[in-house]
């Protein structure tokens, strides 16, 4: 069963919601690093609730006349819906072929998202029972210079804590644009700070919109786990005779399996 | 004989002929149930108006029998029942989540961006 977006309702054709889509998925693809690292289980629908931890709470030990009893641990999905409103004459204008369309708030609506999501599984949400990657990690963050040199050192130190933990690879550096600059650089020596990344962890460096420093993580696969009910979908929910107005909407929750498996690279 | 043909009948195939006989007999027996259900509700004989219920629900039986043949010679059908019959929830939007997250067919049809996984190689 999925969510009943109402899309059947909108003033808009097909070509229109083509658009849409085509460009809030262009966004959020650029923007969702996470699941570029993470394994991803999903989409299982708009109607599940919560995911089973496989583990039970005893609340009452029982005895001989009487069963014991406990409860099943779940973690709930999080919700998120973002309203967006776009001017239905900017609509008309693309069907007429227009390629300079206002879709400010399509953009802002899916970088919302995107950074909503990023967030959770990065630093979690204390609210909704989630440990993300970097708040949860059981590993000594690396302290660094914001300097190519230093950014090559700290990946190798991290690489090798992983290593020393039994956490095997490939593994990848996700950065925010901060890290991203440093990677850009030319070390001495020949060669991109990139490059040099990607050789010593085995895949390419991915961007995060929400991440200050950098982090190194496994890829190996069974230590991080992102579920996703309603996976992203954009919506109806009204117009007027000016604007319509959609959301972006999602159902997920994150699991952390293995504290050990991420390094964070903070940079002084 | 059936009869209703719209295109020369020497014209039409086997499947197309067979097709117009099961739809017009669909179309009689919706028919024959409407005009039993009508006399069913104004009798005041309350055996007559047994009687016509029966007879209504023949007829309906009749309907679902040649309607099932309908849905296995001809695949919109099928797909068409599938989405809409035994459902609950707004008939108008069950087509929509019939479609799932997919992405195929038209935009109103779809309720996913399609973005899932981006783990390479995946």
């Amino acid at each position: 069963m999925t969510n009943s977006l109402k899309r059947f309702s909108a003033p808009i054709s097909d070509s229109v919601w083509d658009e849409i889509d085509d460009n809030a998925a262009d966004i959020l693809r650029s923007r969702l690093s996470a699941r570029t690292v993470v394994d991803f289980n999903g989409p299982l629908g708009w109607d599940v609730d919560s995911i089973g931890l496989g583990r039970t709470n005893i609340v009452d030990n029982g005895g001989a006349d009487k069963p014991s009893w406990g409860t099943r641990q779940s973690l709930p999905l999080v919700e998120l819906r973002q309203p967006f409103i776009l001017s239905l004459s900017e609509l008309e204008n693309l069907e007429r072929g227009a390629k300079d369309v206002d879709l400010d708030a399509l953009e802002a609506a899916a970088k919302a998202m995107a950074a909503f999501e990023e967030n959770i599984v990065y630093k979690g949400l204390a609210q909704a029972g989630i440990e993300g990657m970097l708040s949860g990690a059981d590993t000594e963050a690396i302290v660094t210079e914001a300097q190519p040199a230093a950014m090559v050192d700290a990946v190798a130190a991290a690489i090798t804590q992983l290593r020393e933990n039994n956490i095997g690879g490939p593994y990848a550096l996700v950065g925010g644009s901060k890290a991203f600059d440093i990677l850009s650089r030319i070390i001495q020596g020949g060669g991109t700070v990139y490059r040099i990344v990607e050789q010593m962890t085995g895949s390419t460096p991915e961007w995060s919109p929400v991440i200050d420093g950098a982090a190194v993580v496994s890829l190996r696969g069974g230590d991080y786990e992102l579920t996703v009910g309603q996976d992203l979908s954009v919506g109806y929910t009204g117009h007027d005779s000016d604007n319509i107005s959609l959301y972006l909407v999602e159902t997920l929750t994150f699991r952390v399996l293995e504290p050990r498996a991420t390094v964070e690279i903070k940079f002084k | 004989m059936a009869t209703g043909y719209h295109e020369p009948t020497e014209e039409l195939s086997v499947n197309a002929r067979n097709m117009h006989r099961a739809l017009t007999s669909l179309i009689e027996e919706l028919e024959a149930v409407d005009w039993y259900n009508q006399r069913a509700d104004v009798t005041d004989d309350a055996a007559l108006k047994a009687i016509l219920i029966h007879n209504r629900d023949e007829e309906i039986e009749h309907a679902a029998m040649t309607l099932e043949w309908i849905r296995r010679q001809m695949p919109e059908f099928d797909e068409e029942l599938k989405t809409y019959l035994f459902t609950s929830g707004e008939i108008t939007e069950l087509e929509e989540d019939a479609m799932g997250g997919n992405g195929e067919g038209s935009s109103t049809k779809k309720t996913g961006l399609g973005i899932g996984s981006l783990r390479k190689g995946r």
